[in-house]
């Protein structure tokens, strides 16, 4: 009767699903004897596809992945290619299988069931079932992913597969991406260095070119993404390795092109590469020899890249926002100064003169330290700008590149700034967006101070600086070093140089270096004012400079009592801000010195009542002009107060002085002085580095002429 | 050069186991010109005196060798009769001739069966290729070869413990012996009075996952090939003996039994059966198109009729399973294209078994084709 009932259950089934029906019902309590239904069902109706999957997944669901893969096999050579219900399955499978494959792939994980599946299979078909998976792929990036590994796994595919798989790529790569594309990426890192080597693979030149043309976008991409990635401190792929990719694939293409600039590129020395592109570049300009300047163009922009890209990576330096190049001092080298008979010392060159020294965080050349890494690349990356940019031909070709105009800005403001093109420099800087955060704000307007400052805007570079200031990011950098002696920091500022006339310095973007830097520049366009005894407001000015130089000191220290000396030929000198900023030492000792000294005359008025305002409209109050000996204890009292304050941090005085004082300082520079404002702006500048190469004799004579 | 096998006087003089040695090598040496001519009743009569004297009786008849006991000298022996048939400079075709010629005599059956239990255990290649040709010569029904068959499977293989382990490995090392083995001792269970034991089932299966096709080795064409040219002639009696009916028969008959203990095990062996069917299909070229006659299915259907009418109180479903399994066997046996013989009359015995609806589809196939 059992039997009765149960095939009554089942008789309604055709044959195929009654004899499936009858593994089923097996396949938990009594595997073995659902397997011979299986079997069974399979050996009478080997063209049902049904019964085959069903088989199949018996086996895989089991985990025999030998069993499994026969089946696999059976599957796609009898199945695949037909209409119908079936194909779509097989299909979908086979995409499942080669998905995991990718992730199996990119973890390193052990197989799954599938990959272990896929293992069984014979080579033959492996090799069918990654190209019909890759060649059904409904995107280009997953096209394209599955052909790498079908190339990773059967490198001798490529050269029948590899030339169609390119142009698909190629063709299909973005030429406008803001960020980097993956297939991009994948073209890149991937599919170039692991095709370009296979000599059997056949390639068009113009496709090669366009491989070049993509490789520059993806470069110049990967020139912001290195910035960004050390920014996170999260660099997964270190930078450098992409030049290795790169070069060894460019290699290949050279090869190919039967080019002479791409031989042995990641074995020669940066310097090396360079002559040899310079030379080439000379040999080859007059030609008009298209082939060359086409290599040329190539070589020289993926070079220009690298370097930019090892200058971008150096000059972060575990900091917020990277070195600043910064307009700093030349200290002059008189005739006597100079060491005698030197043998190598000929006639100086017109590029010695015309290009700036640069200079780079601490550093002091007279030292004998090494160059600093980061200029170098600076200058390496600058020499390929160079050249492509003197050339017509490249750079008519450069401009073409896309996207590289937003790799480029930071950079081209420096070289302008090198160049000492500061009206093209400001001009770029300006076409920039506007930065929102503190660290980058403070960044711009250094950088706006620093090139208004090469023009001579005083009045502009004395507000930006400020403003750089007032955004100054608590901590900005792990190695700040908090009490480092504020005379190393920044001296690097003022090289000394017989040759050059202008100096141009990495700043590294730390706290002192801004605020060393800060007080440099406002020192020195302040103290112009301050020794003019005509300006209206003499006392405050100096004051501001005495203020100022006490943050650099010992460092013009012959400043500082020249400034001194002017307050003591003075009638009278009234400084409110004194019991808030003067608090060093030296500098107290002078003034100190200014009440105890009988042949001077000066009246000082050093009291904080009053204020700056009523300060400028000479209703001071009374101070020692004319007093009594009272009254002087009372400024020598305030004297000795202050030494008390000797201590305190110069770094939180001076923020505050430059934050609060910002309208007085402006105010300083707003009425300059005739000879100097009327003067026309190109002049000033002439004026300016005049200044510069000269000792302080010569700015004395400049400000009584 | 050695002396021939007459001069017995010079084999006398050597004590145990030289003599036996020499006796062999000497029987080796006149081994080689039977390739050649045929030998006289009298050379043969030769052959078998010094064999007797000098291979099984060598040392007993030595007086100063009395206090050793019989088994220990015949355990001697059958280890000098191992490393002799170890020597892999010997021509395998002389080797299985020397074999014959050392057990023709049928009162030696007992000694071979120990000689091949040592084989089995150590386990001794050349020794098992020896006693599978040897097997075929004689023939898979014959007295002997079921004597032995009888002696190992009584005397070995239910004796030992852990005997898969031990014998799995035979069918890839041998598979001419392991396959002749099946079937001498499918052979030995014929009917539902006499299962086979468990040991014997689990055997069976370890065999086949070891080596699938292994029930097929005496219709592999490679293998038959390579057999020594004096096994040829009787190879051509009736069709191919192999273990498939056998096993088929132990599988469909199970149910019918009153002891479920051994289901799971039968189930096993049903599947490995199956299995190796579809393995032989994706080989099928390397087999002869012959290997089970119809005659024979006929025969293994009308013993589950019997079976059935005999076991009336056996339950519907186990009737079912009997004949559930025997559909599956016939359309594996049909599948890979094994079947010889008039297929109508399969189909005409089939008409007197129960209704099952495997069968059914596979009458209804079989019609097509």
């Amino acid at each position: 009767m059992g039997v009765k009932t149960r095939e009554g259950d089942l008789s309604h089934l055709n044959d195929v699903d009654y004899l499936v029906s009858r593994s089923k019902e097996l396949r938990v309590k009594d595997p073995d004897r659902s397997k011979s239904w299986m079997l069974t069902a399979q050996m009478m109706f080997p063209k049902n596809f049904a019964i085959q999957y069903e088989a199949y997944q018996v086996e895989k669901t089991a985990g025999n992945a030998m069993e499994a893969g026969k089946f696999l096999k059976h599957l796609f050579e009898h199945f695949h290619g037909s209409d119908g219900p079936s194909e779509a399955v097989l299909l979908e499978e086979i995409h499942q299988l080669v998905t995991g494959l990718q992730n199996q792939e990119a973890t390193r994980d052990e197989p799954d069931i599938l990959g272990r599946i896929f293992e069984q299979l014979p080579t033959d078909t492996r090799k069918k079932i990654l190209l019909e998976s890759a060649s059904k792929a409904n995107d280009t990036l997953t096209y394209a992913k599955q052909f790498m590994l079908a190339f990773t796994r059967f490198p001798e595919l490529i050269p029948s597969y590899g030339s169609n798989f390119l142009s698909v790529v190629v063709s299909k790569c973005p030429t406008k991406s803001v960020s980097v594309d993956p297939l991009l990426e994948l073209l890149v890192k991937e599919a170039c260095p692991q095709l370009l080597g296979v000599t059997q693979l056949k390639i068009e030149v113009s496709m090669l070119d366009d491989i070049l043309y993509h490789t520059i976008d993806y470069l110049s991409h990967q020139v912001l993404a290195a910035r960004n990635q050390l920014k996170d401190g999260a660099s997964t792929n270190s930078p450098s390795d992409i030049w290795v990719i790169v070069f060894g694939f460019l290699e290949e293409i050279g090869q190919r092109m039967g080019w002479s600039l791409t031989e042995d590129l990641n074995e020669v020395l940066p310097e090396v590469l360079w002559q040899r592109v310079h030379s080439f570049s000379q040999q080859n300009v007059a030609k008009q020899d298209s082939e060359a300047q086409n290599q040329l163009f190539f070589l020289a922009t993926i070079l220009f890249l690298r370097s930019l890209s090892e200058f971008a990576t150096d000059s972060w330096e575990q900091t917020l926002e990277p070195a600043i190049l910064v307009e700093a001092f030349i200290a002059h080298q008189s005739e006597e100064t100079k060491p005698k008979n030197h043998p190598k010392r000929r006639r100086t060159t017109e590029d010695e003169r015309r290009f700036p020294l640069v200079t780079h965080g601490d550093r002091h050349l007279s030292n004998g330290e090494h160059p600093s890494v980061m200029v170098a690349s600076f200058l390496r990356a600058y020499r390929y700008y160079d050249l492509i940019h003197s050339e017509p031909g490249l750079n008519a070709m450069f401009q073409q590149l896309r996207g590289i105009t937003q790799t480029l800005a930071s950079f081209c403001v420096d070289v302008a700034q090198y160049q000492g093109r500061f009206r093209d420099a400001l001009s770029i800087l300006r076409s920039q967006p506007t930065p929102h955060i503190p660290a980058k704000i403070c960044r711009n307007h250094v950088k706006l101070a620093t090139i208004q400052f090469s023009l001579g805007e005083y009045h502009a570079t004395a507000d930006h600086l400020i403003e750089a200031v007032a955004n100054l990011p608590p901590v900005i950098s792990e190695n700040e070093k908090p009490n480092l002696p504020a005379i190393l920091i920044g001296s690097a500022l003022k090289q000394p140089s017989a040759v050059k006339t202008r100096h141009v310095h990495f700043l590294p973007f730390t706290r002192h270096h801004i605020l060393a830097y800060c007080a440099r520049i406002l020192i020195y366009i302040l103290k112009d004012r301050a020794l003019q005894p005509t300006s209206p407001n003499n006392d405050i000015t100096l004051g501001h400079v005495l203020v100022l130089l006490q943050y650099i000191f010992p460092e013009e220290k012959d400043l500082m009592l020249m400034m001194v000396h002017k307050i003591k030929q003075k009638d009278a000198f009234s400084y409110p801000l004194f019991s808030s900023y003067i608090v060093q030492i030296e500098l107290l000792e002078e003034f100190a010195h200014l009440l105890g000294d009988p042949t001077c005359k000066v009246a000082l008025d050093l009291s904080p009542s009053g204020g700056l305002q009523s300060g400028n409209q000479s209703q001071r109050r009374v101070g020692t002009r004319g007093a009594n000996r009272g009254e002087k204890e009372e400024v020598r009292t305030a004297i000795v107060k202050q030494v008390a304050k000797s201590q305190e941090p110069l770094d939180e005085l001076l923020i505050s002085f430059l934050e609060e004082n910002h309208d007085s300082i402006l105010e300083c520079l707003q009425f300059l002085s005739s000879p100097i404002q009327m003067e026309h702006m190109e002049q000033t500048r002439i004026v300016c580095q005049l200044i510069r190469d000269g000792s302080w004799v010569i700015v004395l004579g400049r400000s009584t002429l | 050069m050695s002396m021939s096998l007459e001069h017995r006087s010079s084999l006398r003089k050597l004590p145990f186991p030289a003599c036996t040695n020499e006796a062999l090598k000497r029987l080796q040496n006149q081994c080689l010109t039977f390739a050649h001519k045929q030998p006289s009743p009298k050379e043969i009569e030769v052959v078998l005196e010094v064999i007797n004297e000098f291979v099984f009786n060598a040392g007993s008849g030595k007086s100063d060798k009395r206090s050793t006991p019989q088994t220990i000298l015949e355990l001697q022996m059958l280890q000098v009769l191992l490393d002799y048939f170890k020597d892999p400079d010997i021509d395998p075709t002389v080797l299985c001739t020397v074999f014959v010629f050392l057990f023709m005599d049928p009162s030696k059956t007992e000694v071979m069966a120990k000689l091949v239990s040592l084989a089995m255990s150590i386990p001794t290649e050349s020794v098992l290729k020896c006693t599978g040709v040897w097997m075929v010569q004689q023939g898979f029904t014959s007295e002997r070869c079921m004597d032995l068959a009888h002696i190992l499977v009584d005397e070995y293989i239910l004796v030992i413990p852990d005997h898969v382990n031990t014998l799995k490995n035979l069918a890839r090392l041998c598979p001419i012996f392991t396959s002749n083995l099946m079937t001498a001792i499918t052979d030995m269970y014929p009917t539902l009075d006499k299962p086979p034991p468990k040991k014997i089932l689990e055997l069976f299966v370890a065999w086949m996952n070891v080596s699938s096709c292994i029930p097929f080795t005496a219709a592999n064409k490679a293998i038959n090939g390579s057999l020594p040219p004096s096994s040829a002639g009787s190879q051509s009696n009736s069709g191919t003996f192999t273990s498939l009916i056998g096993m088929a028969r132990w599988n469909i008959l199970a149910p019918l039994l009153d002891d479920p203990s051994n289901d799971a095990i039968y189930a096993r062996l049903q599947l490995a059966l199956l299995e190796s069917f579809i393995e032989v299909q994706s080989i099928r070229s390397e087999y002869k198109p012959d290997v089970v006659a119809v005659k024979k299915v006929v025969a293994l259907i009308q013993s589950l009729e019997m079976a059935m009418k005999s076991c009336e109180n056996v339950q519907p479903e186990a009737k079912q399973e009997s004949l559930d399994r025997l559909g599956q066997f016939l359309q594996a046996v049909s599948f890979s294209q094994c079947l010889s013989g008039r297929i109508a009359e399969i189909i005409t015995t089939l008409k007197k078994l129960p209704s099952n609806r495997l069968i059914q589809m596979y009458v209804v196939n079989l019609a097509k084709v």
